[in-house]
């Protein structure tokens, strides 16, 4: 039996963000500056900036331009990027499966490398290993992506030669970006892997462990690992927000095709339908996997509904 | 409870990855050896060159489309499509066309193909981007016969051939017609040395290699175009052997690519910088003497080799070296700065004022314009003029510069650096005169742009400049180079004089 009722409410309240969204971003971008001085050529003369403006609609008042957008995504037609003079939603959509490429492998990489390290720094506290551990986690967290990405380039395109230092096509075009990516998340989650680890390894039910002749490495990885690893995986999740801001960066410094790149090209050319459209995308993507995480989660746990 | 819910969560977003990584297919590599590849900070933004206004985009449309004309490095027009023109009377030209010239699809190239190119960039109705100056000049478009045209403007308009050679890229009128405006602008079809394969958004443009180019096979079987917005990455792809080419070097990677064992440097005429007075508005800017002591009170030469890094030449007025009627004989203002306190004295500002500058951080690509604006306040403090820099972001400053906000400010000029355009768009009161208007430099400018005769406009660019340099309606600044990044292995003999590269010009060496 479905919570019919709940899942009712939580997508109409989805149905409320997004369009909540898509107006403030509507309004936002027509604070910030006029397109159309900037789309024509220096010798424009005032009849064609004139008449430029008045057939993309921009002469009309603001309610008027608001009810003609609304008309239009009603029809999920978001217009004409000002730019390329192409339909601004493919134009998003083309470049989706590039950013969530990269951030997914970001944040797998991460996880692979925080997990294994954060435990090692718990078993042996105070070693070299762990300040070593820590040291790196401190510095991951402290570099910019920039100049991360800058340094990966540095080395392991230029001076060594095994990686592409920009651009996609291969896997190998994936390494550095998504690296660069990663590192910054990666060394959160080893500290609260430690963290995690240090508080389980001090509980009772370890100490029962080891008294009755388990080996360390079943105590450390059966027993107390498996009880820190939760709030591991709340963060894991809360990374991904970071990690596709972060991709805005790395995609301009690593020359990848995604998502962020476009939305930083568009705001700079004032480019109003492309910048909708894309924060729109990238909006539902957010609101969607919560929308279906919450609806799962109702029906695998029935006292989520009434609260 | 929300732990579970993170791991439902990761498993939906994995699964929602799953087709996004499917449809993610690598490209084919390009044919080593043979490909000259070229990087840029920005993707192109159209394939169709009547609707462009960017000049990176130009440097791909370049390679595929041809014009009638092209300017030279020795500052003369040299003949392209056209084979010869005469100035019939003072608004008509007649271009003789090359025969036996055929665009990539076959399609003849005649006097149609011009007729029909024109027309499209001068039509009122269509209103492409880059037709201003055609729907302003152009007052008809004859075919004589099928390699005979006759244009006629609608006054005189000696830079017809500039206008040419800088936008006016000719299109095949068959092919345009059966494929329509959107097809076209993603599958273009010219004359030019390379004819387009593909262009993946933010990825690459591929051409290919048009062997029946009349000017002989291109040295190259493949150009590529890449976009690489960071600097560093683009040093680094150059360093590495991975592209051929690399624009915008900043001035501090310059040394590091000189001395480099791959690589090397050569610079181009980029865009001016000068910085604009409201000379309307602005009280002590009315005064002549003020905005000569405030060019006085600047030492552009230090600006030039210390912030710059040597990258830009100084400029003694609003023209550019290679126009026509530049007078490399006016020299730029010294810095003189006793000189600049004495003018401010003589208009009764001897406590000197208080203004703010505007400094629109990265316009066009400006190099180090904070730190050049800091300079000058710096420099302008001395002499007791307060400058409040105002950084705003270069968008909003387009906007507040037509609202005629500003009281000094930064601006830039570049792309058409060879057309008396410049002085027509900036200082002729009746196009903008947001901030400058003079009856004499009127008088100059209109002299200038009307002259047909060769000599006679020479000599008017000669005193417009003069008058320009005098009535300093700028603090004059410089001339950016453009810096290049070229691989050692590559050729290059450059025809033209401006930032517009031709596949042609390159070559393996």
């Amino acid at each position: 039996m479905l919570p019919w009722g709940y899942i009712g409410r939580r997508v109409a309240q989805t149905a409320l963000v997004l369009v909540g969204i898509t107006l403030v971003v509507f309004w936002v971008v027509r604070l910030s500056g006029d397109p159309v001085l900037l789309m024509l050529p220096a010798d424009a003369s005032q009849q064609d900036i004139a008449r430029l403006r008045e057939a993309l609609g921009f002469d009309q008042p603001m309610y008027v331009q608001l009810q003609r957008f609304v008309e239009r995504v009603a029809r999920g037609d978001f217009g004409n990027s000002l730019r390329f003079q192409e339909p601004a939603l493919p134009l998003v959509l083309e470049r989706v499966p590039s950013t969530a490429l990269l951030a997914l492998t970001a944040l797998s990489i991460s996880t692979l490398v925080a997990i294994p390290l954060g435990v090692l720094s718990a078993a042996r506290r105070g070693s070299a290993w762990d300040h070593a551990a820590m040291f790196a986690a401190l510095l991951g967290q402290s570099m910019p992506i920039f100049w991360t990405g800058i340094m990966l380039i540095t080395i392991f395109s230029v001076a060594l030669d095994i990686f592409p230092s920009s651009g996609t096509g291969t896997l190998r075009h994936l390494v550095l970006p998504a690296a660069a990516l990663g590192v910054f998340s990666t060394g959160r989650v080893t500290r609260l892997v430690r963290g995690g680890m240090l508080e389980a390894l001090g509980q009772d039910y370890v100490r029962t462990a080891r008294a009755k002749g388990l080996a360390e490495r079943r105590v450390v990885y059966r027993h107390a690992l498996r009880n820190s690893l939760l709030p591991v995986i709340t963060i894991v999740g809360l990374e991904l927000g970071s990690t596709l801001g972060g991709a805005v960066v790395t995609e301009m410094v690593f020359a990848w095709p995604g998502v962020g790149r476009l939305i930083v090209s568009a705001i700079f050319a004032r480019d109003y339908p492309l910048v909708q459209a894309a924060v729109f995308v990238v909006a539902t993507m957010f609101v969607l996997v919560n929308l279906v995480v919450d609806i799962v989660y109702a029906i695998a746990d029935p006292r989520v509904r009434y609260a | 409870m929300r732990n579970a819910s993170m791991i439902v969560r990761l498993i939906v977003l994995f699964l929602a990855a799953v087709p996004a990584a499917t449809a993610w297919r690598p490209a084919p590599a390009a044919a080593a050896g043979n490909t000259l590849t070229v990087a840029f900070s920005t993707d192109i933004v159209t394939l169709d060159p009547h609707q462009n206004t960017d000049l990176n985009t130009m440097q791909v449309l370049l390679q595929i489309y041809e014009h009638l004309v092209a300017l030279g490095r020795d500052g003369k027009f040299h003949p392209v499509l056209a084979e010869s023109w005469e100035v019939v009377d003072d608004r008509t030209w007649k271009f003789k066309l090359r025969h036996g010239i055929k665009f990539h699809n076959g399609e003849d190239f005649t006097a149609d193909a011009v007729k029909f190119t024109l027309d499209r960039l001068a039509d009122t109705k269509d209103q492409m981007r880059s037709g201003p100056s055609f729907r302003q000049n152009i007052a008809e478009t004859v075919v004589q016969d099928p390699y005979t045209m006759l244009i006629k403007t609608k006054a005189p308009y000696p830079d017809l051939l500039a206008l040419l050679h800088l936008s006016g890229a000719i299109i095949p009128p068959a092919y345009f017609q059966s494929v329509g405006k959107e097809r076209f602008a993603r599958e273009p079809n010219g004359t030019g040395p390379y004819r387009f394969v593909s262009w993946r958004r933010d990825v690459q443009v591929t051409l290919q290699a048009n062997d029946r180019y009349r000017g002989g096979k291109p040295a190259f079987a493949e150009f590529v175009y890449r976009p690489i917005p960071e600097a560093s990455t683009r040093v680094a792809a150059l360093v590495k052997g991975e592209i051929d080419l690399a624009a915008d070097i900043p001035a501090e990677r310059v040394k590091e690519l000189e001395s480099g064992r791959n690589t090397r440097v050569v610079s181009r005429a980029g865009q001016q910088i000068y910085i604009g007075l409201d000379t309307i508005k602005v009280e002590p800017l009315r005064d002549r003497r003020v905005r000569q002591a405030l060019n006085h009170a600047v030492d552009v030469d230090a600006i030039v080799r210390d912030v710059l890094g040597g990258q830009a030449i100084r400029l003694s007025g609003p023209m550019f070296p290679g126009m026509i009627g530049y007078d490399p004989t006016i020299k730029p203002y010294a810095y003189d700065p006793d000189r600049a306190k004495r003018l401010l004295t003589d208009a009764g500002y001897a406590g000197g004022f208080n203004v703010t500058l505007d400094v629109p951080v990265g316009y066009q690509g400006a190099m180090k314009l904070k730190d050049v604006g800091e300079t000058v306040a710096s420099y302008l403090s001395k002499v007791g003029v307060n400058v409040k820099l105002n950084l705003i972001e270069p968008a909003a400053a387009t906007e507040r510069y037509q609202a005629k906000q500003f009281q000094m400010y930064f601006y830039a000029w570049g792309g058409d650096i060879v057309s008396g355009r410049i002085l027509e768009i900036l200082l002729y009161s009746k196009t903008r005169g947001y901030y400058y208007q003079s009856p004499e430099a009127d008088a100059a400018i209109a002299a200038y742009q009307s002259a047909m005769n060769p000599k006679r406009r020479e000599e008017l660019g000669r005193a417009a400049l003069r008058f320009l340099h005098d009535d300093a309606p700028f603090i004059f600044l410089y001339q950016e180079k453009a810096t290049i990044g070229l691989a050692k292995s590559l050729a290059w003999d450059p025809v033209l004089s401006d930032q517009r590269l031709r596949s042609m010009e390159f070559r393996s060496q």
